[in-house]
């Protein structure tokens, strides 16, 4: 019994590490580093996600596998080109973009 | 070289506050003066057609308390905030002058007018004849209003031309009526009758005739209401009369944070003043000290703060950051800007007062230039101790302790202009590195709040303030 139950965890994890999102690495996304590395994100997106400043989007409960696409995508400058974000991807590793990802997809959309 | 000035900065409430505070102080002293003259007019009419000479011993007694508090303190404050300004924001300054210089002639000889006026008004009761201090009391209401009327051009200006035309043609003309003038005046033509009929509550509380208590009151509390009324009605206009990076900071920050004290001032002032006009006998010292503090403090306060907030990234007419660099060209006046210049050449080259140390990076002077750098790009609106009121940098950036980070904000973000409310900023990259790198120092170095030992770790201190 405690076998099987080790196994389906294990299954499990592997299920979910497998189709987790944005993870094209397989790294473990650690929102609390992302928050840490994020900082600096805050000044536009503010730390709840929601952002105040017009034409800057709001990125609280945003799709994680989109927001690492989409900072991967700013980061390459071929994709996607603006010169505010392509700045602030450059120096970011995937490790980062991971955890960055993890943590405004886990924010409350209403930002409370 | 960048003009020829150097660069001061007040450690923790920044140069700007030292300004703000010495303004606030000025802007009650000196509605409250201009709006009392007109006070004294509406009185003293009343009192020459309908022969009531005791309302003279009530102009009499607040033409004293004016002298002694609103002129002394008035007249105090006025050098003070141009010293002030000169040290804060010099190139402000220079351009202001550049443009106004006979407007403000002519605004100090009003202002002696109105100086010698509250003299005349004061000490000639009873000396000359009434039509002649009658006459005499309007030529100083009217002065009295001139000098504001004058100052309002400039400061409205300040927000911004509102076209385009003043940046070619130069004109002060151009510059002084502009988009926002009118609105700007009567908001505070409106709020100096407010602030007078506060102040004359404080003189009419002492009163002991009831029956001359009474009729004061009941003269000065309308005129009260009815400019509070203007004023609002004036303030929703002027709302209309500004540049979107002021409306952006209105949205973003202002209303969130003033709205309630704004409409709070609002509501009391009106009760205040309501029920003063409805029961004048129970206008007393404790009630008048009072709401005029409340009212002077909670009500100036925030309006002159979000004025001097909405005008950023700039100081003034759209054409100075706050940083005082030339934001742009102005034909009309043979300017050109900086910006572009300072992208090239670098702060360290083309600033006059950096010390010759400092000129060239070394990894041993990379945080003090840095500093430096810090102090003269973003120190004007920006605190560099966390938690200083003034917009502290290290809590702007969120405690970030990441050099690489801070630097891509300032070679991304600012060096494009991307915030509608922040100026451009584009510096060589050893210079946004020496910035980033004394940016993320001043947050790692960040002193633990008290009490508290878990609150290692910046991201710690953060979640703690969100709690």
């Amino acid at each position: 019994m405690l076998r099987n139950t080790r196994l389906v965890g294990g299954l499990l994890l592997l299920a979910v590490t497998a189709y987790a999102p944005g993870l094209a690495h397989a790294q473990m996304a650690d929102s609390g580093a992302g928050k840490k590395r994020a900082a600096v994100c805050f000044a536009c997106h503010s730390e709840n996600g929601i952002s105040i400043i017009p034409g800057t989007p709001n990125l609280a409960g945003q799709d994680q596998t989109y927001l690492a696409n989409a900072l991967t995508a700013y980061r390459g400058a071929q994709l996607r080109q603006d010169p505010t974000m392509t700045a602030m991807a450059k120096p970011l590793s995937d490790q980062d973009i991971a955890n960055i990802a993890a943590y405004f997809s886990s924010l409350p959309r209403d930002g409370k | 070289m960048l003009g020829m000035y150097p660069t001061f900065y007040v450690p923790y409430i920044g140069s700007a506050w030292v300004m703000g505070i010495i303004g606030v102080i000025h802007v009650v002293a000196s509605h409250t003066s201009v709006g009392a003259s007109f006070l004294f007019a509406a009185l003293e009419t009343k009192a020459y057609r309908d022969d009531e000479p005791q309302i003279m011993v009530f102009i009499k007694r607040y033409g004293v308390f004016l002298l002694v508090f609103s002129y002394i303190i008035g007249s105090i404050t006025g050098p003070g905030i141009w010293y002030a300004i000169t040290v804060a924001s010099p190139r402000g300054v220079s351009g202001l002058i550049h443009n106004f210089v006979w407007v403000w002639a002519a605004e100090w000889v009003f202002f002696t007018v109105e100086v010698i006026g509250v003299y005349a008004l004061v000490y000639l009761i009873g000396k000359v004849d009434k039509l002649t201090h009658l006459k005499l009391t309007w030529s100083f209401a009217l002065a009295s209003w001139a000098t504001m009327l004058l100052i309002v051009g400039i400061l409205s200006f300040m927000m911004w031309p509102g076209s385009e035309n003043w940046y070619q043609t130069g004109s002060t003309n151009d510059a002084f009526y502009n988009i926002n003038f009118f609105a700007h005046l009567g908001v505070r033509t409106g709020s100096m009758f407010v602030m007078a009929a506060v102040v004359g509550f404080l003189v009419a509380a002492g009163i002991k005739d009831p029956d001359l208590k009474r009729s004061v009151v009941r003269i000065i509390a309308p005129i009260g209401l009815l400019g509070g009324f203007f004023s609002v009605m004036m303030f929703f206009y002027y709302l209309r009369t500004l540049p979107d990076n002021a409306t952006v900071l209105l949205n973003s920050y202002l209303v969130p944070q003033y709205g309630k004290a704004m409409i709070f001032v609002f509501l009391a002032t009106t009760a205040y003043l309501l029920f003063v006009w409805w029961k004048p006998q129970w206008l007393k010292l404790g009630i008048a000290v009072p709401m005029f503090l409340v009212i002077s403090v909670l009500g100036v306060w925030p309006e002159e703060r979000m004025r001097e907030t909405m005008r950023k990234p700039y100081v003034a007419g759209q054409y100075i950051y706050s940083n005082q660099v030339l934001a742009r060209d102005v034909p009309g006046k043979g300017i050109e800007g900086e910006v572009d210049k300072i992208a090239e050449k670098g702060l360290l080259q083309l600033h006059p007062f950096i010390p010759e140390q400092l000129r060239t990076i070394t990894p041993e002077n990379k945080l003090q230039v840095g500093e430096v750098l810090a102090k003269v790009a973003c120190a004007n609106c920006h605190a560099l101790e966390p938690g200083a009121p003034l917009r502290n940098i290290p809590d702007k950036f969120h405690g970030a302790t990441d050099e690489d980070l801070i630097a891509a904000f300032i070679g991304g973000p600012l060096k494009h202009g991307a915030i509608p409310y922040m100026p451009r900023i584009d510096l060589p990259q050893p210079e946004v590195d020496a910035i980033a790198a004394y940016i993320a120092s001043v947050n790692q170095n960040r002193p633990k709040a008290a009490g508290d030992e878990e609150a290692g770790t910046p991201t710690a201190l953060l979640e703690k303030k969100d709690n």
